[in-house]
């Protein structure tokens, strides 16, 4: 009992010194700082992943965006469910950043990640993602601290995809997507499904995968069972393109007995491997490319930051993707996106802010929005 | 004539349950589902027993090993990686990733031997670990390998590699030492520590040859996609039930069948299930909602074998009676 | 030549001498160490950021959920079984909760509850009726939960109903822990439910002999984890604002909340429903301060791993001669 009392006694001295002792440690921290000049920018990039080949390039192009710009990135990744997501908005906001940039899990949390930057005054900005429902859109945009998103043309893709398997002839698709819960999933079932029908070709099966197993192995038993069940298909619909995705569709399609029968066409693969899936003649149009997103949301951010905002409503930007139809864009494709090669570089990045180039608007980020494309790149690298 | 009737008997016994769900989805959907998808149905279940064999020693044993797809992901990234970078080929490749696969299970046995702590939580925390290291090593980005792997995923090369883990698996269970404790040690510990078995060693040996199976599986399913991807939040978990499936579906039928070649049907009967479920046009996501309840279903008639051999009884004596009734 | 027990003690030092009279106290204080340890230590490496008022705040509102869900998971711990399918019924419940508010909100709340309790009657019938490990059980209704969640979440936009928005507030989060974790003590301490539950954990045998109806008062303790799983997918709903993917590994961190707060993973009378609070203020305190020190989201999870085992390791009451698996 003794030694209860007096361990009781001291764990609660122990904890009011800790207490007041970090409770000074913040107070003198925060003096110092008021001292010094403005401190570096710091802005939590909350995004599904920075490993695979597409986001290693995003965070390429941010990481050299930052150190161009003297802003510190906080990467915060691995959050794919709504409440993980809140989560991680309210640690980054904890943290004392300045700005977030987040890939939103759906429409439904918006709500409150918009409220919560607007309580704690903290500007943030969407990134790969519009919002899809007019009401979260409507309520969102009413909040002075949202400054806006950039997205892809979901919808102008999906067509031009969907014309190249009618172009090539081709009848009977089989469809392979993740369950599609946010906009641009949605908005590329729909479109693609809608034109599809348009162009007369049937639909013979879809393949929802699942997160909780390895897609790569889930896609290529689909593309096995196709095959078997569905002798008249003649062309695959890839929706999304994670790494390993399309190389295990590519695997069975280019396989001895089944080359020249099936066709395919995907959204988001990246540049390893594209030459040689276009050489075979299995693949035959390709969507990509829209890895550069981001950059433009954290223009977006960065010239708000800087006191500099380049516009006083939320701003939407539409880029297009890269669409690669050929063995020949192919090989452009492989050559400037790679993860060794940014489209950007860190100068062209300086010259899209205010600080750096006080005539940028948002018109010029706009044109250079509509400008993007492979022949683009080309044009400034060659 | 009588060896004959029972291998008749028993594979007989090891079909009733493929062939029940193939018969049904062939009612379901008749214009895709025929005969001739039963050579790719057979052909696609080798892979997935590759990880059930391995696992099944695990299970067998009484215990638990949730790290088994984190296995999977490490030892096929390390493995892949390091194999293009020291020009393995094909046979260097499912070496190397085996032997990780075996190294990172006998690391998970050392664990769970030496801290005395249960399997669940050694596992859970091993999978929390190996999974953060997918996405370190080699920069997070996985393994990717160069078409002439490609090969192994390919018939007669998956066939044979299949047929060599079960050969492998059958004699390590059935003809081994190792496996019969194994048996005796999950049937009864207590009597089998008294009997003089080292349950640690055995134990341990068992997460050893799960990681070894793991291996063998990564490298098949790295030759097949080209790719493995780095893995995080517990995703691996997909992998360690549906091996999980196959062995209990091979639990619930190895009163008549040998548990190994149980778990081949399981697998089949899991591949059955996906393929219906596809042409039955039912999302993938529902894909573990029917596997799940399916399991629940034989977990059931397993433990209450009987109660439904009481039931079976019944009906018999209820049709012998009314039978007996219509003659006179 | 054999020492006595008396000459054994006369050799013992001041020092050894009074670790070993108190090692169980000692023992028992290891948890509230931890915590002292990891405020201490977050406190100090994010320069008093962790221990500001908001971000105090911040870390017992993100812990009240998985706090929810660990008292359910205390009474099914306390007589040795284990439930893996709490991820999967938060998501079930959630869902239902959300499309039963489509047509009355008043249905909201009840539906979710009567999810959690259906499918921990579910597991604890089969577990107590057919005799198959709980474990399997619930590992196996994860899946089924994750899945059909999943499912239903592709096809349709889940929700919250537009009049609970309101109570998105710490103040109500805090409020409803403190009445269920009250109310749970209160069953826990001093009821036969909470009782007999240990008792069992003790020891199954010698609860038989006593005459406690063991499966009765298992299903009790699931039904009061699936009740309050309920309760947690209303406040998952309430917190995200509806429902974008099925929740996964959230069973993992409410056990590994337990076993930092110094849980017993073998049930019986040590389990405390103090574990619950310590392991809940531990787990959010690391979540939140790991990403205040910037950690990469890759070395959070192997950190998280490696507490967790190194906790149980230290914790777990291992009997002589016991063969653990």
């Amino acid at each position: 009992m003794t030694l209860k009392k007096t361990t009781t006694r001291l764990l609660a001295a122990l904890m009011t010194v800790i207490v007041l002792l970090s409770g000074g440690i913040m107070q003198v921290m925060a003096e110092d700082n008021a001292a010094e000049f403005p401190p570096k920018k710091t802005i939590a990039v909350i995004i599904q992943n920075t490993d695979d080949a597409v986001m290693s390039m995003v965070k390429k192009l941010l990481d050299s965006a930052a150190e161009a710009l003297n802003v510190e990135l906080l990467y915060k990744t691995g959050d794919l469910d709504g409440g993980a997501q809140i989560q991680a908005v309210e640690n980054v906001i904890a943290a004392g950043v300045d700005g977030i940039m987040i890939w939103p899990l759906a429409d439904t949390i918006v709500p409150k990640i918009q409220q919560m930057c607007g309580d704690a005054k903290i500007p943030f900005v969407h990134m790969f993602r519009g919002i899809l429902d007019e009401d979260i859109a409507a309520l969102t945009k009413q909040n002075p601290y949202f400054l806006g998103y950039t997205t892809e043309n979901e919808a102008d893709a999906s067509v031009k995809l969907t014309e190249i398997l009618a172009a090539n002839g081709n009848q009977n698709v089989c469809l392979v997507y993740f369950p599609p819960g946010d906009s641009t999933g949605v908005i590329r079932y729909n479109t693609i499904t809608e034109t599809l029908a348009k162009e007369g070709i049937n639909v013979l099966s879809e393949c929802v995968l699942s997160y909780t197993s390895r897609p790569q192995t889930q896609v290529i038993d689909a593309t096995n069972n196709f095959l078997a069940t569905y002798p008249e298909m003649d062309s695959i619909f890839l929706l999304v393109g994670i790494t390993g995705l399309l190389d295990g569709v590519r695997s069975v399609v280019e396989s001895e007995d089944v080359l020249g029968k099936v066709n395919v066409v995907s959204f988001d693969h990246p540049a390893t491997g594209i030459e040689e899936m276009f050489a075979s003649g299995a693949f035959i149009g390709m969507a990509s490319g829209g890895y550069v997103d981001p950059l433009f949301s954290f223009i977006i951010l960065y010239n708000y930051l800087q006191g500099t905002p380049l516009s006083d409503e939320p701003i939407e930007l539409f880029m297009d993707y890269v669409i690669v139809t050929s063995y020949d864009e192919a090989v452009s494709f492989a050559k400037y996106y790679n993860s060794d090669f940014l489209v950007y570089t860190q100068e062209e990045i300086k010259m899209m802010t205010k600080y750096y180039n006080p005539d940028f608007t948002l018109e010029d980020l706009q044109q250079i929005v509509l400008d993007y494309s492979i022949q683009d790149v080309i044009s400034r690298f060659e | 004539m009588r060896i004959t009737k029972v291998i008749l008997k028993k594979t007989a016994m090891a079909a009733v349950i493929p062939t029940g769900l193939f018969i049904l989805f062939m009612f379901l959907a008749p214009a895709r589902i025929n005969l001739s998808v039963v050579t790719l149905l057979l052909q696609q279940a080798i892979v997935p027993a590759i990880i059930a064999w391995g696992l099944c020693f695990v299970l067998q044993c009484g215990l638990w090993d949730f790290s088994v797809g984190a296995v999977v992901v490490l030892s096929g990234i390390i493995g892949g990686n390091l194999a293009m970078m020291w020009g393995l080929g094909i046979v260097g490749i499912i070496a190397l990733c085996a032997l990780l696969g075996l190294i990172l299970g006998t690391i998970t046995g050392t664990i769970f031997v030496l801290l005395r702590i249960p399997s669940m939580v050694v596992t859970v925390g091993m999978l929390l670990i190996m999974e953060s290291l997918s996405t370190v090593v080699f920069q997070g980005r996985g393994a990717v390998v160069p078409d002439e792997y490609l090969v192994l995923g390919d018939f007669p090369v998956n066939v044979i590699i299949g047929a060599c883990v079960f050969a492998f698996a059958y004699y390590l269970y059935n003809f081994r030492k190792f496996g019969y404790h194994v048996r005796a040690i999950g049937n009864k510990p207590q009597v089998a520590k008294s009997s003089g078995i080292n349950i640690n060693h055995v134990r341990l040996l068992c997460f050893s040859t799960a990681g070894l199976f793991a291996g063998i599986y990564a490298s098949v399913t790295l030759g097949i996609s080209g790719v493995s991807n780095s893995i995080s939040n517990m995703a691996s978990m997909g992998v360690m039930f549906c091996a999980m499936i196959c062995v209990l579906i091979g639990r619930t039928i190895d009163g008549s069948v040998n548990l190994i070649v149980g778990v081949y049907v399981g697998s089949v009967t899991l591949q059955i299930l996906k393929l219906g479920i596809l042409t039955t046009g039912l999302p993938g996501t529902f894909e573990y909602v029917i596997i799940s309840f399916l399991l629940l279903l034989f977990l059931a008639c397993k433990t209450r074998q009987d109660f439904i051999r009481k039931v079976f009884s019944m009906l018999k004596a209820v049709f012998a009676r009314k039978a007996g009734e219509q003659g006179r | 030549m054999k020492q006595t027990q008396h000459e054994g003690v006369a050799n013992q030092t001041p020092v050894s001498g009074f670790f070993r009279k108190n090692s169980r106290y000692l023992a028992k204080l290891i948890p509230f160490l931890g915590l002292i340890a990891v405020f201490t230590f977050f406190a100090l490496a994010t320069g008093g950021r962790s221990v500001s008022m908001y971000n105090l705040r911040l870390v017992l509102l993100q812990a009240v959920i998985i706090m929810t869900g660990g008292i359910g998971l205390t009474f099914v711990i306390s007589h040795g079984s284990m439930d893996l399918s709490l991820g999967g019924v938060l998501s079930l419940s959630a869902v239902f909760g959300a499309l039963a508010g489509e047509y009355s909100p008043a249905l909201t709340i009840p539906v979710c509850i009567l999810t959690g309790v259906v499918f921990g009657f579910l597991t604890a019938g089969m577990h107590v009726l057919l005799r198959i490990p709980a474990i399997l059980i619930s590992f196996t209704v994860m899946f089924f939960g994750r899945g059909l969640a999943g499912t239903i979440v592709a096809k349709k936009s889940i929700r919250l109903p537009f009049v609970f928005y309101s109570l998105d507030t710490p103040l109500f989060y805090f409020a409803v822990f403190a009445v269920l974790f009250i109310l749970a003590y209160i069953v826990f301490e001093y009821t036969k439910i909470g009782k007999y539950n240990r008792a069992i954990g003790s020891n199954i045998t010698a609860a038989v002999m006593s005459g406690i109806k063991v499966g009765r008062y298992k299903i009790f303790a699931f039904l009061i984890s699936g009740t309050l799983i309920g309760i947690c997918g209303f406040l998952s709903l309430l917190r995200t604002g509806g429902v974008t993917s099925a929740a996964s590994g959230f069973e993992f961190d409410v056990m590994i909340s337990l076993v930092l707060g110094g849980i017993s993973l073998t049930g019986g009378t040590s389990v405390k429903l103090r574990s619950v609070i310590i392991g809940g203020l531990i787990l959010s305190m690391m979540g939140n301060g790991l990403v205040l020190l910037s950690v990469e989201s890759a070395y959070v999870q192997a950190i998280k791993g490696l507490i967790f085992l190194a906790t149980v390791a230290i914790s777990y009451q291992r009997k002589r001669g016991e063969i653990i698996s």
